[in-house]
């Protein structure tokens, strides 16, 4: 999905560079063990569930910030530096990784 | 049928490091797209909907680094991409306009087994299948109908595609065969939604996406489809979000994946 | 001066060997990115002939693993925020004592200035020359009494970030809300954001909403996540323990 996002968004403001959980499925790579984007996210501020794929994703800076698709509360972030990689849930209550019915 | 969880555990382990890729093809799309055949060495396939993250680093250190869906179904070490030109892009200009044969570049994946139509998912049944593009999204939806006919599976599918105008279309020839005869292995529903510019002839007025055009054709059995992809600009796919929503599609449904906005001044 | 020698392969169709040191920096040969690696061993990247991006190339007088760039990038940990004028306040909080509060009428009023400064992003690209208009912190801290030798940033959206009270003071802070002689845009942290250019950008908080004195250095957003707690970019204090 080509998302070129040095470019900023509409100059006149808007809801910025914003992708989702797919974008920043590969920065958990080697992080967690299998596929971030098939988990179910609950969000601890306002307990909406929602697919990672789903979570809006802030890319670019310094890390990489998940937020709730429906409260923008913070749910996860990922720093990789080359000092080590740090990794914050403190803001989902949980990750569910069962496959979704009708999967082996 | 493969075992799907096996399938996405093994990809997903595979996605974990970066690797070389070399061009080793490229064909035009429209005005301002190309797709790239990438070689990379002991790629082990992917999952139609699937994408890598591209790094391009210069010769002084300076590197950049972004996502593309996967273009094709999975062939062994080969890697094809179909890069939308942002005039103002950082990665995309050199994708598109100066990147050649030999040229090389770091990939890193598949990666995502959540925006992923597998021929045969269980979690989808019978179908039908609605694949809802905005502009460059039709790619990863282009790749499902693909490995949909390459599976032989008869789940009747619909593409909306959203575009500016024709100069803008991407995969047209595949495009028209595909919908030509409901009878053919692998046809597939086509919906042109021009917003801007519209061909001569063309039936509907330009125009944003409505509820009428994510509409099911007569032909299907259910006012709703089981499952439906929607891929694009942010705004694209919240707005198609809304109207599915409208229409009475449950959550669960409905899966997305956004680009970065395009068509951005400085 | 410290002295850092290592050795990355590029591979490029041929094996090279680079050696670098900390005064070939400011040279033509730029020290390449490592891979970002749990352990930080050397691993190898491919060179993409021809790709600039929208990076200049050219050798500059850059802080250390800078590259000087075109172009503004959007960078945020949240969403835009979009604060009426009318809504917006400034707030600045001692531990002990009354907060001074600022309205927008009442910021603007206060004596400006028009800043011509470079800035340094720890994502490694530097934007030369950027011109801006501000009011100094040091004009805000004159109405403020405060022992603490430490401050806490707050935007609105959540994001903070730390720094000493001496690094807002001496003219080298500003509350800022023109860019490039317009009212700063809400993607570039309008109305008015905190500009500190002699620290790495993320200090420079946008969306900025006020700022709590504090008796200790407490990490904020990055610094409390890998990043720097300081962050002077001319030594190239990226992250925790540089």
């Amino acid at each position: 999905m080509t998302s070129d996002f040095s470019t900023p968004a509409a100059p006149g403001g808007g809801t910025g560079p914003v992708l989702d959980g797919n974008a920043a499925a590969g920065e958990f790579a080697g992080i967690i063990a299998g596929d971030p984007t098939i988990a179910t996210v609950r969000c601890a501020g306002c307990g909406a569930a929602q697919a990672f794929g789903q979570l809006h994703a802030y890319m670019g800076g310094p890390g990489t910030v998940l937020r709730c698709r429906e409260c923008e509360a913070m749910v996860a972030r990922v720093a990789r530096t080359p000092r080590g990689t740090w990794l914050d849930l403190s803001g989902s209550s949980s990750w569910s990784f069962s496959p979704a019915p009708g999967l082996a | 049928m493969t075992d799907t969880n096996t399938a996405l555990g093994s990809v997903a382990l595979a996605g974990n490091r970066w690797r070389k890729a070399t061009l080793v093809g490229v064909h035009s799309q429209s005005w301002h797209s190309r797709t790239l055949d990438l070689h990379v060495p002991g790629w082990t396939g992917h999952l139609p909907g699937q994408h890598v993250d591209i790094r391009l680093t210069a010769a002084d250190g300076y590197s950049a680094q972004r996502s593309y869906s996967l273009a094709e179904p999975a062939t062994p070490d080969r890697v094809a991409i179909t890069v939308d030109l942002l005039p103002h892009g950082e990665v995309s200009p050199y994708l598109v306009e100066t990147m050649e044969i030999g040229d090389e570049l770091d990939v890193r994946g598949p990666i995502g087994g959540w925006f992923v139509w597998e021929p045969g998912d269980p979690s989808i049944g019978d179908g039908p299948v609605l694949l809802i593009a905005g502009g460059s999204g039709v790619v990863p939806l282009v790749t499902m109908v693909r490995a949909r006919k390459r599976a032989g599976d008869p789940t009747r599918t619909m593409l909306v595609y959203s575009l500016r105008g024709p100069r803008d279309l991407m995969y047209g020839p595949e495009l028209e065969e595909m919908s030509a005869d409901p009878s053919a292995p692998g046809f597939a529903d086509v919906r042109l939604v021009y917003t801007r510019r519209v061909p001569d002839g063309h039936l509907r007025a330009a125009g944003h996406l409505t509820v009428e055009d994510i509409r099911p054709p007569s032909a299907w059995p259910e006012p709703l489809a089981a499952r439906v992809y929607v891929c694009g600009p942010s705004g694209f796919v919240d707005h198609a979000t809304r109207l599915l929503r409208t229409t009475g599609y449950p959550e669960d449904r409905i899966r997305t994946e956004r680009f970065g906005a395009t068509g951005a001044t400085r | 001066m410290r002295h850092i020698a290592g050795q990355v392969r590029f591979d490029t169709g041929r094996s090279r060997t680079l050696v670098w040191t900390k005064e070939s920096i400011n040279s033509s040969v730029r020290r390449p990115p490592l891979e970002t690696v749990g352990s930080g061993r050397e691993h190898r990247v491919t060179i993409s002939r021809g790709f600039f991006g929208h990076h200049d190339p050219r050798a500059a007088d850059l802080p250390p693993g800078q590259h000087l760039t075109h172009g503004f990038p959007v960078l945020t940990a949240g969403p835009t925020q979009l604060i009426p004028t009318e809504r917006w306040s400034f707030t600045i909080t001692p531990e002990i004592g009354e907060p001074k509060r600022w309205s927008w009428d009442e910021m603007t009023a206060l004596p400006s200035e028009e800043i011509t400064v470079d800035i340094h992003c720890v994502t490694r690209w530097t934007k030369l020359g950027t011109r801006w208009r501000g009011v100094a912190l040091d004009t805000f801290f004159e109405d403020v009494e405060t022992d603490d030798d430490y401050a806490m940033v707050h935007s609105y959206g959540g994001y903070t970030t730390n720094l000493p009270l001496e690094d807002l003071l001496g003219g080298r802070a500003w509350i800022a809300y023109e860019f490039e002689g317009e009212p700063l845009h809400a993607e570039h942290g309008g109305p008015a954001r905190l500009l500190v250019p002699h620290l790495y950008f993320w200090k420079s908080a946008k969306w900025v909403k006020g700022i709590t004195m504090q008796r200790s250095d407490e990490p904020g957003f990055w610094e409390s996540f890998g990043y720097h707690t300081y962050g002077d970019p001319w030594r190239e204090q990226r992250y925790a323990d540089d």
